[in-house]
C-alpha cells in the first residue's frame, strides 16, 4: 500500500516551482497517478507497482532541462500505456507485465531491466537502448525499433509480428535466449 | 537504420551481466548511495565545497545545523539537478554576504537521505533556514536571490 496519497504527490509536483520533483524511493504503488506532470521527476528505485501512470508525460521538462529518472524503479504490472518516456532513463527497472502499450520510448535507455512478458504493443521504440534487455515472451507487435540498440537483448518467446526496424541477420537469435 | 541482434551474444553476455548487475546493486533507498547514471555532471559541485558553502550530512547535520547557535540556511541539493546547479551560485554569494551572521551550506540529498526524509524533501532544490534546531522559513524550487536575502534577513532581526 502506497505511504503517500496522490493528493500528496500532485503537491510535491506544485511546490517544485522551478525545481525537480523528489520521488525517489517512494512508495507509491497502486496509485492513479493519471493527469500528473511527471516530466524530469526523479523515481530512482520508486515504488510503483500497479500504479496507473497511462498517459503520463515523463519526457524533458524544458524548464529543468532533464528527462525523469527511473532507474531500479518498480514498475511491475503498472499502466503506462501511452504514456511519454522520451529519453527517460529505465536501467534496471523492473518492468515485468508492465503495460507499455503505445508509450512513445523514443531514446529511453532500457538497457539491463527486467521486462519480461511487457505488453509493448504498438511501442515506439526509436534510438531506445535496449542492451542486454530481457524481452522474453513480451508483446512488442507492431513496435517501432528504427534506430534502437538492441544488442544482446533476450527476444525469446517476444512478439514481433508487424515490427519496424528491425531485421534478425541470424534467424537463430531471433527468439533465442541470449545466454 | 536497422536494428540487429550480435551473433556474438556468448562473448559479451558475462560483461553485460556484470553491468547490469553493478546497476541493479548499486545503492538502496535507506544507503547512502543512490546511484544516477547518465545524470548531469556537477562541475560547480567543488567550487561550492571549497568555498565558504558548508557541506552537511547525515552525521553532522546535528552538530553543524540543529545545535548551531545563529541560523543556518541549508540547500537540500543533488548533483543531476540543473536547477540545483543554477542555484549554487547563488547560495556561494548569500554565504559571502551573510558571513558571520549565518552559516550556509548544501546537504546531497541522495548520499544523506535520513535527513532528507526527516524534512520531507519532495522537490529539489529546497532551501530551510533553522534557527535553534528548528526551521523557520523554507523556500522550494528554484528562486530568485532576493527571496532568499528576504528570508534571512527576516530572522536576523
Amino acid at each position: 500500500m502506497a505511504e503517500i496519497t496522490r493528493k500528496e504527490v500532485a503537491t510535491m509536483i506544485t511546490q517544485a516551482d522551478g525545481g525537480i520533483p523528489y520521488l525517489a524511493c517512494l512508495d507509491l504503488s497502486g496509485l492513479d497517478l493519471t493527469g500528473l506532470d511527471l516530466r524530469g521527476a526523479n523515481l530512482t528505485a520508486t515504488n510503483l507497482t500497479g500504479a496507473n501512470l497511462a498517459g503520463v508525460n515523463f519526457s524533458e521538462n524544458p524548464q529543468t532541462e532533464g528527462a525523469a529518472i527511473l532507474i531500479r524503479a518498480k514498475l511491475a504490472g503498472a499502466s503506462l500505456a501511452s504514456a511519454r518516456l522520451v529519453g527517460v532513463n529505465l536501467a534496471a527497472a523492473d518492468l515485468t507485465g508492465t503495460d507499455l502499450s503505445g508509450a512513445d520510448l523514443r531514446n529511453v535507455n532500457l538497457a539491463c531491466e527486467g521486462t519480461e512478458n511487457a505488453k509493448m504493443r504498438e511501442a515506439i521504440l526509436r534510438d531506445a537502448n535496449l542492451t542486454g534487455a530481457n524481452l522474453t515472451g513480451a508483446d512488442l507487435k507492431n513496435a517501432d525499433f528504427t534506430g534502437a540498440q538492441l544488442e544482446d537483448a533476450i527476444l525469446y518467446k517476444a512478439d514481433l509480428t508487424g515490427v519496424k526496424g528491425y531485421a534478425a541477420e541470424d534467424p537463430g537469435t531471433r527468439t533465442q535466449a541470449a545466454s | 537504420m536497422i536494428a540487429r541482434i550480435s551473433t556474438e551474444t556468448s562473448k559479451r553476455v558475462p560483461f553485460l551481466l556484470a553491468v547490469c548487475a553493478a546497476i541493479a546493486l548499486a545503492g538502496g533507498c535507506d544507503s547512502s548511495k543512490i546511484e544516477h547514471a547518465g545524470s548531469a555532471k556537477a562541475p560547480d559541485q567543488e567550487n561550492v565545497v571549497s568555498g565558504k558553502v558548508h557541506r552537511f550530512t547525515d552525521a553532522n547535520f546535528s552538530a553543524q545545523v540543529l545545535n548551531n547557535k545563529g541560523p543556518v540556511l541549508v540547500d537540500f541539493w543533488a548533483t543531476w539537478c540543473r536547477p540545483c546547479l543554477r542555484l549554487a551560485p547563488v547560495i556561494k554569494q548569500l554565504a559571502r554576504d551573510y558571513a558571520g551572521k549565518v552559516k550556509v551550506g548544501n546537504l546531497d540529498v541522495d548520499h544523506n537521505n535520513k535527513t532528507a526524509t526527516t524534512y520531507g524533501i519532495g522537490a529539489i532544490p529546497d532551501v530551510a533556514l533553522f534557527k535553534n534546531g528548528a526551521v523557520v522559513g523554507r523556500l522550494k524550487g528554484l528562486q530568485p536571490k532576493s527571496a532568499y536575502q528576504n528570508l534571512i534577513n527576516k530572522h536576523l532581526k
